[in-house]
């Protein structure tokens, strides 16, 4: 599964990166070194067929015109139906993860904000969130190894 | 952002052309949706109406 990364049939696809490196200035006399990191998106061909891309072991999209249903689906997905439930909840997992980050930074303002109650409630919460994703988290992996 | 339901022309169960959609791409004519999987279905249409909040977005298919 690829979460960041769109293939599309013909060999024409998309991909995020991220990388960091450094680089020196100058300004005010002073010369410093700032370590950056980018991410960038583009989108490139590799000259792949399809037989070839599915032998090296590459995924790409096809539409099957199912509607997301496999159940209605006569082509063949290759995703049995505990696979996309394992997919799901990875990213619903992930994406908590991220609303959790979310709501600690919230917290972080209403402190600067004045409201320390509110932040040590909502950072209570957090705690909470964080617990039922981890349990969520410890499921996911027992069904991954089965 | 949380993974939307791509409904065809208005907002109905059984107008749900994609669950769990996780990019959406339009061109002049085509919306082409991709979901959590990797599936893409294309729609002749335009997108009508995205709503972030509740998780939905309705295509309205070009007749």
């Amino acid at each position: 599964m690829h979460l960041d990364h769109d293939h599309i049939a013909g060999g024409h696809h998309h991909h995020d990166h991220s990388h960091t490196h450094t680089h020196e200035h100058t300004h005010d006399g002073v010369t410093h070194t700032h370590e950056h990191c980018h991410e960038h998106a583009h989108e490139h061909s590799h000259p792949h067929d399809h037989a070839q891309l599915h032998s090296e072991g590459h995924t790409h999209d096809h539409s099957h015109d199912c509607g997301g249903s496999c159940g209605s689906c006569a082509s063949g997905c290759s995703h049995t139906p505990m696979e996309e439930l394992l997919a799901l909840m990875k990213y619903m997992i992930s994406h908590n993860a991220a609303h959790a980050k979310e709501l600690a930074d919230l917290a972080s303002q209403l402190e600067k904000a004045g409201s320390h109650m509110a932040y040590e409630q909502v950072m209570a919460a957090v705690s909470d969130f964080e617990k039922g994703n981890l349990r969520l988290s410890t499921v996911l992996a027992s069904l991954d190894v089965k | 952002m949380c993974l939307s339901t791509v409904y065809k022309n208005e907002k109905r169960e059984d107008t749900v052309v994609m669950r769990n959609v996780m990019s959406i791409r339009c061109d002049d004519t085509t919306v082409i949706l991709t979901d959590l999987m990797e599936r893409t279905v294309a729609i002749e249409g335009k997108l009508q109406e995205a709503n972030l909040v509740d998780g939905y977005v309705i295509v309205q298919e070009i007749a």
